[in-house]
């Protein structure tokens, strides 16, 4: 870990920490851009980084992203990413009140205390979990494949069905190609270019990008509030950190323990730090009408859930959310092995990625301190402008991938494709983590079938795989169970 | 499952489009090879995500269908005019550019150039007083790009 920060205070390191950093804040910032879209854009510039580089220059955009989305949130009430939806809720009435400095200051605060709290959980439990999970084989890993994307399905927002639906459509699109396990050519339906299947890189830029850039320009005409100019620079006291210290303590753990568990992104890490802070609250009414510890509870929590997701990225290379799927495009476009030999034969980029989280967060906070008021004012930039250079740089980028058109029409399509889901409401998530998990999953189940000489059963002998098999079952019960049990409240309240 | 009943068409082409997919991948597999060395081959996973698919495609058809007569919901007051129209235009634009470099009709300046100012304009709204700035934004952004992609990353572009 020391030789991770000592790689990591050398002078490119930083400089591309810095630039992560700023560059993710000011995307955060802006509505309708996400760190999603930042980081799969920039994906192909970190070709030719080297790996310690380009996954600290990744990291960097990962929480400035998240924690930019708070000025937008808060001056705006309109989100910059999903996981600024509850900051809204009472950093927006507090700017009404004039109080956006306070807002803003209080939020910077609790990103932070929660990104650094979350890092002591990453920097204690990643080293003994990837030596745990060296002793998986391919039964645990596959069910463990099984049970994030079963969790994924269900805990998405929305319908049950559609994230199941998604889930396996992001599976079946990974498919086609030569099957990695003997080599036989698939699905690919007498196309030579499919015979590679489909790369990740254009399949991430065109769900993610593309589709987002369509959506802004459909609400190309809506019209952003003019807020009063502020002060450059806001400041921390330290009586803050006092006063809101069991908030920030409490939100800071659910917001790790929530990205932990596969699925469940920043914004219901928020949502459940914001619910528990108010019902522990003895002013519980005055939330949602520009109270502190509203804010705080919600900024905690959603940077805190950054450095719970990384613990299964880097641990055993399964993704908790859609900027980890990406991570883990980044670790395999670099040739990297992502799961728990990481630790062994990359200790580098395992502790390089838990060292980087640390001085981001830091870097965070000084320059939205330092700049809030400058980054404010971003939030304006014309989106004629904006939207028609993002545009370039996704085609540019994906060429670059293989010099070869084929990739760009793919990006495309995919650009249709992941507007079309989203539009029916189907989520994303599931559709690309299906996507980037559906090799690991069929490596992994017929190295199990072949172990087991074709039991499937087989599975039940090992501990860990059984019950990871076994939550995947309840977990896709439960949706189910509950809807039954609606269903029957509301019929008993019909006969009475 | 509350989505399911506000959305009922396009739930409805949806699962359609969900279960035609699974018979085109069902039936992409069965020119496969059974397996040889191992009990699964390389046709059991694409065949049981389309079978899985299948059944969930039908699932979701089903309660769309008993929801379509249900009156949709009213549509929320945005606060501004949503363009579809726009955003199919700019993709008509973004692949005429993309063809018109792979069939080789014109260069990544020229070609760059022009889709970038023509999707610029049409996000401005054609403003005549804009489309100057506009085009010369255009211009530097793609000579850069151009510069830093063949001069410092080695890149051809077409």
């Amino acid at each position: 870990m020391l030789l991770a920060f000592s790689n990591l205070l050398a002078f490119w390191p930083l400089t591309y920490l810095a630039l992560g950093v700023a560059l993710g804040i000011i995307v955060g910032s802006i509505p309708g851009l996400t760190a999603s879209m930042l980081i799969a854009l920039s994906l192909p510039l970190t070709f030719y980084m080297s790996s310690v580089d380009a996954m600290t220059l990744l990291i960097g955009m990962y929480v400035g992203g998240i924690s930019g989305g708070l000025i937008a949130a808060t001056l705006l009430r309109m989100p910059g990413t999903p996981a600024s939806i509850m900051t809204t809720f009472d950093g927006f009435p507090m700017a009404q009140q004039g109080k956006g400095e306070r807002a803003l200051a209080l939020g910077i605060a609790a990103s932070i205390i929660g990104g650094l709290i979350s890092w002591v959980f990453l920097a204690v439990l990643s080293p003994p979990l990837a030596n745990l999970a060296l002793r998986f084989g391919p039964w645990e890993y596959f069910t463990m494949v099984l049970m994030a994307l079963v969790m994924l399905a269900s805990l998405s927002q929305g319908s049950l069905v559609k994230g199941l639906i998604a889930a396996c459509l992001g599976m079946l699109l990974a498919m086609p190609g030569i099957d990695p396990s003997i080599g036989q050519l698939r699905l690919t339906f007498g196309w030579d270019k499919l015979t590679g299947g489909l790369a990740l890189l254009p399949v991430l830029i065109g769900t993610f990008a593309i589709s987002q850039i369509l959506k802004d320009v459909i609400a190309i005409d809506q019209r952003l509030a003019q807020v009063q100019v502020m002060r450059r620079a806001v400041a921390i006291k330290a009586r803050d950190l006092v006063t809101h210290g069991p908030n920030l303590l409490r939100s800071s753990v659910i917001g790790t323990w929530v990205g932990l568990l596969p699925g469940i992104g920043g914004n219901i890490a928020a949502m459940l730090a914001y619910a528990t802070a108010k019902s522990v609250s003895k002013e519980p009414e005055k939330f949602g009408k520009g109270h502190e510890a509203g804010v705080v509870a919600a900024e905690t929590a959603n940077n805190a859930s950054i450095g719970g997701a990384l613990i299964p990225l880097i641990t055993m290379g399964i993704p908790g959310s859609v900027v980890e799927a990406i991570l883990i495009g980044a670790l395999i476009i670099h040739n990297l092995q992502p799961g728990p030999l990481l630790f062994v034969t990359n200790p580098e980029i395992a502790y390089g990625v838990i060292a980087s989280y640390l001085v981001a967060n830091i870097f965070m906070a000084l320059m939205m301190l330092a700049a809030v008021g400058w980054i404010s004012r971003l939030m304006y930039l014309p989106r004629a402008y904006l939207l028609t250079a993002i545009l370039f740089f996704c085609v540019i980028g994906t060429f670059a991938l293989n010099n070869r058109f084929f990739d760009v029409w793919v990006m495309l399509a995919f650009g249709v494709v992941g507007f079309a889901l989203e539009y029916c409401k189907v989520p994303l998530g599931p559709f690309v983590i299906g996507f980037v998990l559906a090799p690991i999953a069929e490596e992994q189940l017929r190295a199990g079938m072949m172990s087991s000489e074709g039991d499937f059963l087989a599975l039940f002998g090992r501990p860990f795989a059984a019950t990871f098999f076994v939550i995947s079952i309840l977990t896709l019960c439960w949706p189910l169970y509950q809807e039954w049990r609606q269903r029957r409240r509301a019929s008993a309240e019909v006969t009475t | 499952m509350e989505g399911s009943r506000r959305e009922p068409l396009a739930d409805i082409l949806f699962a359609v489009t969900v279960l035609a997919l699974a018979g085109i991948v069902w039936w992409g597999t069965a020119s496969l090879p059974p397996p040889r060395y191992e009990p699964l081959g390389s046709a059991a996973l694409p065949r049981a995500l389309a079978l899985a698919m299948a059944l969930l495609g039908l699932v979701l058809l089903g309660r769309a269908w008993a929801g379509r007569r249900l009156q949709a919901a009213p549509a929320s007051d945005l606060g501004f005019r949503p363009r579809p129209w726009l955003a199919a235009g700019v993709l008509a634009v973004l692949v005429l550019y993309v063809a018109s470099m792979d069939l080789r009709l014109l260069g990544f300046v020229p070609a760059s150039i022009l889709a970038l100012v023509l999707i610029g304009a049409m996000l401005t709204g054609f403003d005549r007083r804009r489309l100057p700035w506009l085009a010369g934004f255009v211009v530097v952004l793609v000579i850069a790009v151009q510069l830093l992609f063949t001069r410092v990353f080695y890149i051809d572009l077409p």
